[in-house]
């Protein structure tokens, strides 16, 4: 079972037609040893929807520094799980603070909650957790 | 668990990545530590020294560069591998890395397969540098004849393990070992032989050595144990860390002694299966004893002091042992000064020759001088042959020294010649070292042509060991001699073990009496019939006789009776310059009766007749 925090909300998103998990990665997810496999998904699950907090209380108060060290990691680990299109968006997101370009956060924050919980749907397809 | 294993650690605050690239390693048989912060992968690699370090650049705290750094300084293998991920397109940090002493860096996002083929290669490379490394560092301190360490392990290890006897209040010793006849065995069995022996001699040491977990060592760290080194040649070095006192050594010394007296078979060949050429080798060992801690606890020192002391050992005859005393340093020290003296001396002009007439007892007159040899050396003096003579004969001074005393001594010929003198010989002596020298009658040839001087005017002084060595190289030089002229008396006489029947073989021409039996000549009997008994061979064989060393009236009279022609002794005179000689001789010519009693003491014995000379034969 998927638990996620309050802070994100359901929503799905249907304008990408890119699935959330490379399906390439999905495999290699699923091919890890059970234990291994388990340990990957528990981690990101606790980690990037609590990140995503701190990226967000962050960009309320236009902190850049903050916003772009959350976006990095979450960049890094949304792409070694396979979500290569949350990646990117992270990945945006770490360049625009890097330059001190933080646009409107309420349409950034939404489309990364919205692609995070797609992300955190897929993963759930995956294996136990 | 495989100590072999390679250790990696994963750096990184995210644990889903931790836990990705860990799973792959594990997989490819690495064991993986992982650390989320800068500060825990210190404590990590300090536990656990991994090999190679996988490190995430964004990190809270100490960052991936400072961490990176920090790790280089305190890794104790500046092999360490040190992977620095990074965004591909981010060449600063990049740089950044480089600068931090990253071995590589990894592009992020990271591709896994590619990383483990990646570290596997690293690691790969890293264990073909570490053997190479270790072998280069066997081949440097270890001796590659016995597997023993060698000097430079030694010298490397002894401060340690005397600053760990002083801290634990233990005291220790440094041993020095020479074999005594080893090239003997080298010289006469070939070194294959003595490669054996050595060999040999190793696997006895490390026997000798207390229980079997204190043999040598090969490594520096951990606690110091018992350690042997061979030095070279037949020369091994013993250290005994941790004594309950330094006259423990002794008992070591002691069994080491035992142990190394006791006899080797050597197998010289062996066909198949057959022992061939079987042999039982006796070898001695002379051992000196340098305990530590002492006021001269420097390593150099030590071994020196070791090593002085194993001399004094050798000396009083070997198959000894001896402690090291302050005493034999001073000597030690006095010894190499007058080496280093002794090479310049040479070159300096400080050598100089010194000539004792020989009396023809018939008629007082002195038909011929003998050369010796005195240093004059600046700051102390005339230095007396005794105090220099074995040295440049050990050392292999003695060679271009007796080259020197030849040439003077021919040269000095033509100068008395051409200050009336033309019949005076004068007679050098000719070290062992140096008649063996194959350079020799090329020398005496060259001396006397450039001093323009007749054969007959040279007389050369070779001792009886010189001739017995080798005696066919004796008979043909003595032959070339005398086809030049030049005549051969055997020195020292009678201290030897030649019999006058094999002089018989040699061309030789004079004896000379050895002074040991002409000083006791009236006090002691045996010295008596000895004295008389080779002047009456000598006789019989027609040599020419020559007392040495003669002192007093009544020698000389003893000496007459039993027909010794020729005598020589600080009764005439000391050796003199050549300058004071000449006045000596001209003093003598002019006013025979007026000169003192001791230069002519011939003279007051007229009513002494030729004895009748009475042999065995």
């Amino acid at each position: 079972m998927t638990t996620i925090p309050p802070s994100i909300p359901q929503v799905t998103s249907a304008r990408s037609r890119r699935p959330a998990l490379d399906p390439k990665k999905r495999h290699e997810l699923q091919a890890l040893k059970p234990d291994v496999r388990s340990r990957v998904l528990r981690a990101y699950r606790r980690d990037a929807p609590a990140v995503m907090s701190v990226i967000e209380r962050a960009l309320e108060q236009r902190d850049t520094a903050g916003v772009r060290d959350g976006a990095h990691r979450l960049k890094s680990s949304s792409s070694a799980i396979g979500a290569s299109r949350l990646a990117e968006l992270y990945g945006a997101l770490e360049t625009a603070a890097r330059r001190g370009l933080l646009g409107d956060e309420r349409t950034v924050v939404t489309e990364l909650r919205a692609e995070l919980l797609r992300v955190l749907t897929g993963l759930s397809n995956v294996g136990d957790g | 668990v495989d100590a072999s294993r390679a250790k990696i650690l994963i750096v990184d605050d995210d644990e889903t990545e931790r836990a990705l690239a860990g799973a792959g390693f594990a997989d490819d048989g690495l064991e993986v530590f992982e650390a989320t912060n800068g500060s825990d992968a210190l404590r990590v690699f300090q536990e656990q020294q991994p090999q190679i370090v996988m490190l995430d650049v964004v990190m809270p705290g100490i960052d991936g560069y400072a961490t990176c750094a920090e790790l280089r300084r305190r890794a104790a293998s500046a092999d360490v591998l040190i992977l620095v991920a990074t965004s591909l397109d981010d060449t600063e940090s990049i740089e950044l890395a480089y600068r931090a002493g990253a071995t590589d860096f990894i592009a992020k996002p990271i591709h896994f397969g590619i990383l483990r083929h990646r570290v596997q290669a690293l690691l790969r490379a890293q264990r073909e540098r570490a053997v190479v490394q270790q072998k280069i560092a066997h081949m440097a301190f270890h001796d590659e004849l016995t597997g023993l360490p060698n000097r430079a392990f030694l010298k490397e290890m002894l401060p340690y393990v005397v600053e760990q006897a002083r801290r634990r209040e233990r005291v220790g010793a440094v041993l020095s070992i020479d074999l005594d006849g080893f090239k003997r065995v080298n010289d006469t069995l070939g070194h294959a032989a003595g490669d054996t022996l050595l060999r040999e001699v190793a696997t006895r040491l490390e026997g000798c050595l207390r229980g079997s977990d204190c043999v040598t060592r090969g490594d520096l760290a951990g606690s110091p144990a018992d350690a042997i080194a061979r030095f070279g040649g037949d020369e091994f070095v013993v250290v005994l860390s941790d004594l309950a006192s330094t006259d423990d050594a002794a008992l070591v010394a002691t069994r080491i002694v035992r142990v190394l007296t006791k006899p080797f078979e050597m197998v010289l060949a062996e066909v198949d299966g057959v022992r061939l050429g079987e042999q039982e080798l006796h070898v001695n060992c002379s051992i000196g004893i340098a305990p530590f801690p002492s006021s001269e606890d420097d390593s150099d020192r030590l071994l020196s002091n070791a090593d002085a002391a194993m001399y004094d050992a050798k000396k009083s005859g070997g198959g000894k042992f001896q402690y090291y005393c302050a005493d034999m340093s001073r000597k030690a020290t006095e010894a190499l000064e007058l080496e280093t003296n002794l090479r310049r001396a040479l070159e300096r002009g400080e050598f100089e020759l010194h000539y004792q007439p020989k009396v023809r007892c018939s008629t007082g007159v002195v038909e011929g001088v003998e050369a010796l040899l005195r240093w004059r050396r600046p700051g102390v003096g005339l230095v007396s042959p005794l105090d220099f003579i074995p040295l440049a004969e050990k050392t292999g001074l003695i060679v271009p020294i007796g080259a020197w005393v030849i040439r003077a001594a021919c040269a000095q010929a033509k100068a008395w010649a051409l200050e009336g003198f033309a019949d005076l010989s004068v007679a050098v002596n000719i070290s062992t070292r140096q008649f063996r020298n194959r350079e020799l009658l090329d020398l005496i040839r060259s001396s006397l042509s450039d001093a323009g001087i007749a054969g007959s005017r040279l007389e050369v002084e070779i001792t009886e060991g010189s001739l017995m060595e080798d005696a066919k190289h004796a008979a043909s030089v003595l032959n070339e001699l005398r086809a030049l002229g030049v005549k051969v008396a055997i020195d020292d006489f009678g201290t030897g073990y030649s019999s006058l029947s094999y002089l018989r073989l040699l061309p030789v021409d004079t004896i000379k009496v050895d002074r040991s039996f002409v000083r006791d000549v009236t006090v002691n009997q045996d010295s008596a019939a000895i004295t008389a008994a080779i002047l009456a061979m000598s006789h019989s064989l027609r040599l020419e006789s020559v007392a040495e060393g003669v002192e007093t009236q009544e020698q000389v009279e003893f000496l007459m009776r039993h027909g010794c022609p020729v005598v020589q002794g600080f009764l005439f005179s000391k050796p003199l310059p050549a300058a004071e000689l000449v006045a000596w001789l001209r003093a003598r010519d002019v006013e025979p009766e007026s000169a003192s009693a001791a230069v002519t003491p011939i003279r007051r014995l007229p009513g002494i007749p030729r004895p009748t000379v009475t042999t065995g034969e």
